[in-house]
């Protein structure tokens, strides 16, 4: 008898990923996202070589300059040049995002997988912990925070990460709780699985999906609430070039010279939008539900 | 002899989905008398209430109804608009569902959606009139205290008391015929009985001539007249009770009948059809049943099944259909 | 359980919530700087200076004594004084708060109404060319910082277009209303004064518009969901088999069905509506809790950011208590059940 190869054994899988490039062709919102979102890092990334101002070089000969073949997007009141500025924030804004959602998603998730795993008072006090957290508005907390530490990038990102971590908590620990019951888990647990394994083999699998949407999605929630904090003045300071920074710069010379702040906010707005589509689409991918009433 | 009341010939209805089409009645051709209670069973996936659906015109995207005729008193219902139809549904023909729980609106009195039917086809006005309408229809199907009852929500009713209000709901009009899809499955098996009762009282108190759907050959026997029995999306024979379960042709319906373990008969294992149902994206050529069939030969799968007349009520879709319970 | 058992629970258990808000706002605020006073006193103090404040502030006292101080003075109302204004925070929050109320309260209207009835046209039209583009508009809402939605609706309605006023809450020629709820368009009604409703109508168009927009885009898609779901339902299909019309099934059968889920979803968008308060005030000078959080915390106004914080707390939990006892009012499964 032949012994099956790998691709017999994983047959399965091997057609639910077909099906599941099938569906992101078939959905071109995802597409765009995922298009935008890959825009966004190599400007990023290359940021240097793509343009050749310094964002923060003050040219005060240049400033409040329209659009034009020299500055594409205009200068500033300093006479920084505004793309450069643009290209140079969303590197800026990326990084913070990775490194508040990266801390917060690991932390969170750790913390609400053991806790929901495990139960007993721990749990109750680690749950009840983050009831209390997520009891404040949007934004107020770590607006608070933020003020009590100094504004600027850094405080921001504690700040931020601060008011954050609850969520993972929560969705971790209910992604956790739901498996936990399930039957497979009990028969493992009898056949003599030490924890450690079930959490790895069984519980993380199911975690990961809703962790890993809630992440993309939380990119652009984390940017729009660090440019938020940046724009009230908590956050970034001058001369940095941070888009929430630059709307409120821009904020003052709207009426005569509108690019100055229009421009850091639609870029704003591609970005959040590009996380946005790809969070939405990745939900509607991963939910077995979904992803066979999407034909 | 009277025209049918609901003449169903050659109906094709398939689903257009993403692994493929299924072609989920592919000919299908039967009628129904009035004043009879008529029985369609098969088991599940065959399409019998697929084919209720469509009799109804309530098959939605990716479904479609791709041909065929549904002659209603006449008029063919695949031909009318949507205008028509609504006119027709609640009213002429009416639907009771398998799952009287989530068949009723949850967030609604039971006396409101009672009442609802009466409001749009017979055109009662609110107020006492109605009130006094419902609460004699409720009586009608036998449910205790229907003053109390019209006030209820769905929720706080029993399994068995909801299918009587769906029934009720639906026979309010006075509909020409009544379609049961799978009335009894959803309930325990003491309650049963007693909806079966109340359907065969309806029909005499009110006149209406009914279509139940089951898998339950049992029920069939117990309430029906004439019955067809389907297989995969095709009508494999039709007769009237007596006929076909005493004298079975087709080879579905003799496993069938035989897979019904006889409570005086001393047996060790039980008799079974052979094979599973088949994949209706790629379904068997010819006689869907062939590959199941001890008796399949060639005809069969290249030409498929041949319309056989044997008495009058009596028809079979079989090449090699035999006698009752003796074999050849 | 009765409806009244519910409420009492849900109160009870409460407080612990509320109470820890305060001690996590309090810990975060007072422990973290190495020197509140010094901070307060700002950069240019002298040592005398700062320790003058420390003791009127009872900075020097060990922190959790500072803390059950606070709570002591708290039950009574007592926010403590603003260091920046020098009146009672307590006056500043009641000043101010009428001015965040009528503007919620105004965006909440629209996002019902707007979000509601998009989300409805959406999942009845689905897939339609309709249905898309509510769904981008519905997306672009989360997506774009609302500070920066209402200085371009003030740039093209006020600067180019002339059409609707600045900033501020009424015309700065016309005096407010008499003062009976603090909201003036309320107030104006009240007091027949048409001149002064006129222009308040006017000038909190483009705030509520920018402040709504992101919630009534959320409302939009909460709404249709619920909605797609509810029309698959077994239900439905009796209603349709009824005889029902489309558009009777939707209205009479759907629709209350529908509509639970994007109600108990008010609530928290009402968080969401606190917080972009915050940043549309700012925009609008708009005389607000927002705007008073901002001054307060660009100034390290110790008292006046914990009040602020502890008040826009508090009525975020309230809130979200009186929809989740509304929700529980609407469904009588859960009213009647057990």
């Amino acid at each position: 008898m032949k012994k099956s190869s790998w691709l017999d054994r994983h047959r399965s899988q091997i057609k639910e990923a077909k099906f599941s490039l099938f569906l992101v062709r078939r959905n071109l919102l995802i597409l765009v996202g995922f298009i935008t979102i890959g825009v966004m890092l190599g400007l990023a990334v290359f940021a240097p070589y793509i343009t050749h101002y310094d964002p923060t070089d003050m040219q005060f000969s240049q400033r409040l300059q329209a659009p034009s073949a020299s500055h594409i997007l205009g200068t500033d009141d300093n006479g920084m040049d505004i793309f450069s500025r643009i290209i140079f924030g969303i590197r800026l804004d990326l990084i913070i995002a990775i490194a508040i959602v990266g801390v917060v998603a690991v932390f969170g998730t750790i913390l609400g997988v053991f806790s929901g795993y495990h139960g007993g008072k721990l749990d109750e006090l680690y749950m009840r912990t983050a009831d209390i957290f997520m009891a404040f508005p949007y934004l107020l907390l770590a607006m608070a925070i933020a003020a009590v530490l100094g504004p600027s990038i850094f405080h921001s990102i504690i700040a931020i990460s601060i008011t954050w971590w609850p969520v993972y908590a929560r969705l971790a620990r209910g992604a956790t709780l739901s498996v936990r019951e399930r039957d497979f888990v009990e028969a493992s647990r009898a056949l003599g699985a030490r924890d450690s394994y079930i959490i790895f083999r069984h519980i993380l699998p199911n975690v990961i999906a809703p962790i890993m949407v809630q992440a993309t999605l939380d990119m652009g929630n984390v940017i729009l609430e660090a440019a938020a904090l940046s724009f009230i003045g908590l956050g970034a300071q001058a001369p940095q070039p941070e888009l929430g920074l630059m709307i409120s710069i821009g904020r003052n010379f709207m009426r005569d010279y509108w690019w100055v702040a229009t421009f850091p906010g639609l870029t704003i707005l591609i970005m959040v939008l590009g996380f946005n589509l790809m969070g939405d689409g990745l939900r509607d991918l991963l939910d077995p539900k979904l992803r066979r009433s999407l034909v | 002899m009277t025209a049918p009341l609901l003449e169903v010939k050659h109906l094709k209805t398939y689903f257009y989905t993403y692994e493929g089409t299924v072609r989920a009645l592919e000919d299908v051709s039967f009628h129904i008398n009035r004043g009879e209670i008529f029985g369609l069973v098969g088991e599940t996936g065959c399409g019998k209430s697929v084919t209720a659906r469509s009799a109804m015109r309530l098959i939605e995207a990716p479904g479609k109804i791709v041909g065929g005729e549904i002659l209603f008193k006449g008029r063919d219902l695949l031909s009318l608009s949507e205008d028509e139809l609504q006119k027709i549904r609640g009213n002429q023909i009416s639907m009771v569902f398998q799952d009287p729980m989530a068949s009723l609106n949850p967030l609604m009195k039971i006396g409101n959606q009672v009442a609802e039917v009466l409001k749009i086809h017979k055109k009662v006005e609110s107020g006492e009139k109605l009130r006094k309408r419902v609460v004699e229809i409720l009586r009608m199907v036998r449910l205790p205290s229907p003053e109390r009852i019209v006030e209820n929500y769905p929720f706080e009713l029993s399994g068995g008391m909801r299918q009587r209000v769906m029934i009720a709901m639906m026979v309010s009009t006075n509909p020409e015929l009544l379609i049961a899809d799978e009335p009894t499955t959803a309930l325990d098996v003491s309650i049963q009985a007693q909806i079966l009762s109340i359907i065969k009282s309806m029909k005499e108190k009110m006149d209406v001539s009914v279509w139940i759907i089951t898998h339950d050959l049992g029920v069939i026997a117990e309430t029906c007249d004439r019955l067809c029995v389907m297989y995969a999306g095709a009508v494999v024979e039709c007769g009237n009770v007596h006929e076909l379960f005493q004298n079975p042709l087709h080879p579905y319906t003799q496993g069938l009948l035989k897979a019904i373990p006889k409570a005086h008969e001393k047996a060790e294992r039980l008799d079974t059809i052979p094979g599973s149902v088949p994949n209706l994206i790629s379904p068997p050529s010819g006689c869907r049943f062939h590959p199941r069939c001890a008796r399949a030969g060639r005809e069969c799968s290249e030409r498929g099944a041949e319309k056989v007349k044997i008495t009058d009520t009596h028809f079979v879709s079989c090449r090699r259909y035999t006698e009752g319970n003796r074999e050849q | 359980m009765k409806l009244h058992h519910y409420i009492i629970r849900r109160l009870i258990f409460l407080i612990p919530v509320l109470l820890g808000t305060v001690t996590i706002t309090f810990f975060l605020m007072y422990s973290v700087p190495s020197n509140p006073a010094r901070m307060i006193a700002g950069p240019h103090a002298t040592g005398d200076q700062i320790k003058k404040i420390t003791e009127e502030l009872g900075l020097n006292q060990p922190l959790y004594v500072q803390y059950f101080k606070y709570l002591n003075r708290l039950a009574r109302g007592d926010f403590g004084r603003s260091i920046l204004t020098r009146r009672p925070v307590v006056d500043d929050l009641l000043t101010y708060f009428p001015a965040t109320m009528e503007l919620t309260l105004a965006s909440m209207v629209f996002m019902i109404l707007f979000g509601i009835f998009f989300g409805i046209i959406s999942a009845v039209k689905r897939n339609s060319l309709t249905d898309h583009a509510i769904r981008v508009f519905a997306l672009s809402g989360v997506s774009m910082p609302i500070y920066w939605l209402g200085l371009i609706l003030l740039f093209v309605f006020y600067f180019k277009l002339g059409i609707l006023p600045g900033p501020g809450r009424i015309d700065p020629y016309i005096s407010a209303p008499a003062h009976i709820t603090g909201l003036y368009i309320i107030d104006s009604l009240l007091t027949g004064n048409w001149e002064a409703l006129f222009s308040s109508v006017k000038h909190i168009i483009l705030p509520a518009v920018t402040l709504a927009y992101a919630t009534t885009g959320m409302t939009a898609r909460i709404t249709r969901s619920s909605m797609l779901e509810v029309i698959q339902s077994e239900f439905i299909k009796t209603a349709k088999a009824k005889g029902l019309s489309q558009r009777k099934v939707i209205i009479r059968h759907a629709l209350r069905n529908a509509l639970v889920a994007p109600v108990t979803f008010i609530g928290y968008e009402f968080g969401y509506l606190l917080a972009g308060a915050v940043l549309t005030e700012t925009i609008f000078g708009w005389p607000g809790l927002g705007s008073y959080a901002v001054e307060s915390m660009t100034n390290v106004d110790f008292p006046a950011v914990l009040g602020v914080v502890i008040l826009m707390t508090f009525i975020y939990v309230f809130v979200n208590l009186a929809v989740d006892i509304l929700y529980i009012m609407i469904d009588p499964r859960i009213r009647l059940g057990e």
